[in-house]
């Protein structure tokens, strides 16, 4: 109990004087505070700065993009033009010739806005049907422009911006409706919101298209031409039979690779794209030597030549049904014989045996693959012709599987590749460029470099990575 | 009342004229709990200069629902403990002897009841002085405690009990037990 008092005391004690306990800092504090807080306002500015420019450069960089992508079409003028054809039939002062088409546009504009004061409801009729009207002089008189410029500057700002449709208006509202036009034509006077409808009316109808994303449906194709990555798990292998003891270096096999792809336009530099292709990948050995003296011909002739002799774990692995396991440099092909026959892959030119053996049986084996691909790409230059850099992923599905044994166009045998791998992933990176025929149509060609990230093969000592170079050539429709 | 709004109207804004009659006015009474959170005196400047920095950054969420001076307090409390735990992961162990010292010389106190108080405090091991002041001076409660600085309740408890004890000890020592206890 006597513990328990002196516990809360000395916790009194304490609490009673020290809880609300003043000491005044030292005065150096405030200043290293007023500064430290200095320093972070400039960090925040700094940011702040950087930030801001950044958005200035993007958008400065949009801005350019647009105005030196986009022509003042005959469209946009014409109107311009047809209200100049008008003026002349009223025998109103004439318009000087304009340096610049702009700033045709705007004297013509100013001249039309006295004339519909003057004649509002045949000025009106003649913008509906642009039969010219019958000439009615002496009802005006000569226009200063500097007059109304002052009175109307901003009007005619605002209605030179709806006459260049993808000009100006663009840059106040991201998306271009002709409900928003339309509603914020309040203000202007009859002849003004003609004009404008007039324009609405020809706005190009596809200048939505334009910004909002779009689809591509088409087909490619390319030849893929495949090398290997460094040197290939083969020679590890040499406990057994490997297409490479026959000499002669397996040769990937030129083939034809396509499919469908669909692509999404989000803009007018970034699309995306995917599809199905199919490809083999294949490859080819030649001049392999067969036995057709059966299936111990190797070790007869060979004898203790370990090299070239199977050992006993191989004698093994020749079963009676007369399979053959053969290295490749993509895997281990097995391969079911005709009884009787035996591989025979040394290469040795010993001539006691030439004769025993045809050396013109081409063994190919051939894995087949659907492939998935993931790009990205990126245009450089969009006009008429278009490049554009690609780079992405390509998740390739294992779908057959095949080696065979072809000695004078005829198969021998046949078998499969031992541990491929079911699905595999290649990176892709290209050069794109696009030539845009009729509305429509979109003809691309794509040089494109694959590179396999993982091996073919899942057994380790195959380590089997081959890249592909192609030019992918398509046509695609845009809807 | 309405006037220290219009203060921390002002450091929301990030006057400076503002924040600095913020410092002016509450910088004793926090360095006060910084002091008494601090093995020393440089160590309470640096809290307290961190504390307000943080006080500045975060004044924009202070909802003027508690006491703005408790706000400010747990934000000390808390920047001192942070500092605690930094330090205590690279110095875990603490030679708890070298606290046990004897005070030795009888200063003479002038201001004895607060000054001699809170060097007893700055003297107890770094882990006992965080756990009495924030038990005994500031109300948390021990599982409060626990959460705040990682340990069990447990720990708090005894940690609690070591600092008292020590205190005891030293306050007895240094012979003013009867006097405080008299008052």
């Amino acid at each position: 109990m006597q513990n328990n008092t002196n516990k809360e005391n000395i916790d009194q004690l304490f609490r009673s004087k020290l809880e609300g306990h003043k000491v005044v800092p030292p005065p150096g504090i405030w200043d290293g505070i007023a500064a430290d807080m200095d320093t972070r306002k400039r960090k925040k500015r700094a940011i702040w700065i950087i930030a801001f420019s950044s958005a200035a450069a993007l958008l400065l960089a949009f801005m350019a993009g647009w105005y030196f992508s986009e022509k003042i079409t005959e469209t946009e003028t014409r109107y311009a033009e047809e209200i100049k054809t008008i003026d002349n039939n009223n025998d109103f002062s004439k318009p000087e010739k304009a340096a610049t088409k702009e700033e045709g546009i705007e004297k013509d504009y100013q001249t039309n806005e006295l004339s519909t004061e003057q004649e509002p409801t045949n000025f009106a009729h003649t913008l509906k049907d642009t039969s010219p009207l019958p000439a009615q002089k002496g009802k005006t008189t000569p226009i200063k422009i500097q007059q109304i410029e002052s009175v109307e500057n901003d009007k005619i700002k605002g209605i030179l911006a709806f006459l260049k449709p993808t000009g100006l208006y663009k840059l106040k509202s991201k998306k271009p409706s002709r409900e928003l036009i339309a509603m914020n034509t309040a203000g202007f006077s009859d002849a003004d919101r003609k004009i404008i409808e007039a324009n609405l009316r020809n706005m190009p109808e596809n200048d939505d298209e334009k910004n909002k994303g779009q689809w591509l449906l088409g087909i490619q194709a390319s030849p893929a031409y495949r090398f290997e990555q460094g040197g290939s798990g083969t020679d590890k292998a040499d406990i057994i039979y490997s297409v490479n003891q026959s000499g002669a270096t397996p040769q990937y096999i030129t083939n034809v690779t396509g499919g469908v792809k669909f692509e999404y336009r989000t803009g007018k530099r970034l699309a995306i794209h995917s599809g199905v292709n199919y490809g083999e990948i294949a490859q080819r050995n030649a001049s392999l030597g067969v036995s057709f003296t059966g299936h111990n011909w190797l070790n007869e002739n060979f004898g203790t030549d370990a090299m070239y002799s199977p050992g006993e774990s191989e004698k093994n692995s020749i079963p009676e049904t007369n399979n053959t396991v053969v290295a490749t440099n993509i895997g281990l092909a097995n391969i079911e014989m005709p009884q009787g026959t035996e591989l025979a892959l040394a290469n040795r030119q010993n001539t006691t045996y030439a004769n025993e053996v045809t050396r013109n049986t081409e063994f190919e084996q051939q894995a087949g693959y659907i492939e998935v691909p993931l790009i990205l790409s990126y245009s450089i230059i969009n006009k008429g012709i278009g490049l554009y850099v690609l780079g992405g992923i390509n998740t390739n599905i294992l779908t057959s599987n095949n080696v065979e044994l072809v000695n004078n166009n005829e198969v021998i045998g046949t078998g499969k590749i031992e541990g491929l791998n079911p699905l595999t992933f290649s990176s892709s990176l290209g050069l794109g460029l696009n030539y845009t025929l009729g509305k429509r149509l979109n003809l691309s060609v794509e040089p494109t470099m694959k590179i396999m990230l993982n091996s073919l093969s899942n057994e380790a000592i195959y380590e089997t990575r081959p890249y592909t170079v192609g030019v992918y050539t398509g046509l695609s429709y845009r809807f | 009342m309405e006037e220290l709004e219009k203060l921390i109207e002002g450091c929301k804004l990030g006057k400076r004229d503002a924040q600095a009659r913020l410092y002016r006015l509450y910088s004793p009474e926090l360095f006060g709990v910084c002091l008494r959170y601090s093995r020393d005196q440089t160590e309470a400047e640096d809290t307290l200069h961190e504390g307000f920095m943080k006080i500045f950054r975060k004044i924009g969420q202070f909802s003027h629902k508690g006491s703005f001076q408790g706000w400010m307090t747990r934000i000390m409390i808390n920047t001192a403990l942070g500092k605690f735990r930094n330090r205590y992961k690279v110095q875990p162990v603490e030679d708890i002897s070298a606290y046990d010292r004897e005070t030795g010389e009888n200063e003479a106190y002038t201001n004895l009841d607060t000054d001699v108080l809170m060097k007893l405090i700055s003297e107890l091991p770094p882990r006992y002085r965080m756990v009495f002041n924030m038990y005994a001076i500031d109300g948390y409660s021990h599982s409060e405690i626990a959460g705040m600085l990682e340990i069990a309740e447990g720990t708090s408890k005894s940690n609690l009990a070591r600092a008292r004890k020590i205190l005891q000890n030293k306050i007895i020592e240094m012979g003013f037990i009867d006097k405080v206890y008299a008052k």
